[in-house]
């Protein structure tokens, strides 16, 4: 698992040991500009990581024996810091979402180089995710309501050959007030899509109709205990595998809201709160869906937890990682 | 003086600490870490306002070694406002004349917390029972009841 800490100008390698869950440290690489988002190619073994401070997306070759990293290349700099990267799924196109400068941007990278096409795409304030469905042709981005942002869902179609993105008919997926969409997560059947309200404090569930390319809200449930009056945003948001179980952070509450999804409907079921790292920022969970981890931006530290067989979380340990951890991505090794 | 290893997190943060096994939570909260919002009353498990949450859970800590609370999670009334944010409950004591001398408030802010997590609608009864093991000399019940009804009804965001 790599991790990013903002704070200390680092990014750091950990190994899950697969029938227990805990994590041993491996090694970490000092990369200065306060390393944010990672993406991964599995196949070429190049991690990408956005720097927010310089601002740029840098890309590395890590060893998979121990997650060491070598400095590959760095992209052009930035008109803002990307707070989200990914790759399309021919690993050919980085995509990149900038919430302050309101923006999306594709690079053309093939083996971790940023020599050909690269396009900056205004699309207003709040801009915080992006990444391409299974089709590999359709794109989202939720774009959050606090500080000025535009508070709505828009959607394009993407090009693997151009790697161009276009507006669909359907762009915009209004939002009500204040809601503040920010992360999302595909179900693994391809039928619903399941997106983090960072500023109402909940999630909600759509229907994806891909020749449209439209969303169709389905569900809202809040992250939230119903008495709960106390500061709190939602951050990142992520499925287990088979898509049964869903996961988002609340920060300020400080626990992981769990749910139960079913995938016929797309409708979504409490399965309860539970307690984790102060400011939980990011979270990842294991490709086989037996471990979630889940980061604290002001504790510095990990909680590992196991995924019970009904999605309730039962915690495995806690790990000292260093100073705001900012991004988990697992890496499943063969 | 037999000693005991134990390592436990106190408001989001992990100690090891080396503790006297006579030591109660109480002692250690106010003697060893000087978090003092913690109060001591009876010291016998009767007044409630030594309420801290043990792994959520209020106990009252002059009743609790500190042998017992080894891996668990304890919170005190020092962690519930952050960067100058008052906690909502203490927003609804504050509005609503809920503290009088106030040597209780702490105990009763910490036996409310619970309620706040609970995903149903909640009677004055209920609250009267999840306060029950708190104790005020100054009788200031009333106005402790509805400082904790305010602060579930959502009046008082932090």
């Amino acid at each position: 698992m790599f991790m990013t800490l903002a704070a200390s100008d680092k990014v750091s390698c950990w190994e899950i040991d697969s029938s227990t869950g805990e994590l041993e440290f491996l090694s970490d690489a000092e990369i200065d500009g306060r390393p944010a988002p990672l993406a991964l190619d599995p196949e070429k073994s190049i991690l990408y990581v956005g720097r927010r401070d310089i601002p740029r997306v840098s890309s590395y070759r890590f060893n998979p024996a121990d997650g060491s990293l070598k400095h590959l290349s760095d992209g052009p700099v930035l008109q803002g810091d990307p707070c989200f990267i990914s790759l399309d799924k021919t690993h050919k196109y980085l995509l990149a979402a900038y919430y302050l400068a309101g923006a999306v941007s594709v690079h053309e990278v093939g083996e971790g180089s940023f020599s050909g096409k690269s396009d900056w795409i205004p699309t207003g304030t709040g801009a915080h995710c992006v990444y391409t469905d299974a089709s590999n042709s359709l794109a989202m981005l939720p774009h959050i309501a606090g500080e000025n942002g535009l508070n709505t869902i828009r959607l394009f179609r993407f090009s693997a050959e151009t790697g161009e993105l276009t507006q669909t008919e359907s762009f915009e997926c209004s939002q009500p007030d204040n809601r503040g969409p920010r992360h999302y997560s595909i179900h693994p059947n391809g039928k619903f899509v399941f997106f983090s309200n960072e500023q109402d404090c909940s999630v909600t569930s759509y229907g994806i109709d891909i020749e449209s390319a439209s969303l169709r809200e389905i569900q809202t449930e809040s992250t939230l205990p119903m008495h709960y009056g106390g500061v709190n945003t939602c951050a990142q948001i992520s499925l287990t595998p088979d898509g049964n179980f869903l996961y988002a952070p609340n920060r300020g509450h400080n626990s992981v809201a769990a749910f139960s999804v079913n995938g016929e409907t797309g409708k979504m079921k409490q399965v309860g709160r539970f307690p984790t790292e102060a400011v939980p920022r990011v979270l990842d969970i294991d490709k086989t869906g037996k471990f979630l981890y889940s980061a604290g931006l002001e504790s510095g530290h990990v909680s590992a937890f196991q995924i019970e067989p009904d999605g309730s979380l039962e915690l495995i340990s806690r790990y000292e990682v260093g100073k705001e951890p900012m991004w988990l991505l697992i890496h499943a090794l063969d | 003086m037999a000693t005991i290893e134990i390592t436990f997190t106190l408001n989001g943060t992990e100690h090891y600490i080396e503790a006297d096994t006579r030591w109660t939570l109480l002692y250690l909260l106010r003697e060893e870490f000087g978090l003092t919002g913690t109060k001591r009353g009876c010291d016998m498990g009767e007044c409630g306002t030594c309420t801290v949450l043990l792994d959520g859970l209020p106990v009252n800590a002059c009743q609790v070694l500190v042998a017992s609370i080894s891996a668990c999670r304890v919170t005190t009334i020092e962690s519930l406002s952050s960067d100058g944010n008052l906690h909502p409950l203490q927003v609804a004591f504050l509005e609503n004349d809920g503290g009088q001398c106030g040597f209780c408030t702490p105990g009763f802010i910490m036996s409310a917390i619970p309620l706040m997590e609970m995903d149903t609608p909640i009677t004055r009864d209920q609250i009267s029972e999840a306060l029950g093991g708190n104790l005020c000399r100054c009788n200031a019940y009333g106005a402790i009841l509805d400082s904790v009804n305010a602060a579930l009804d959502g009046r008082f965001h932090a």
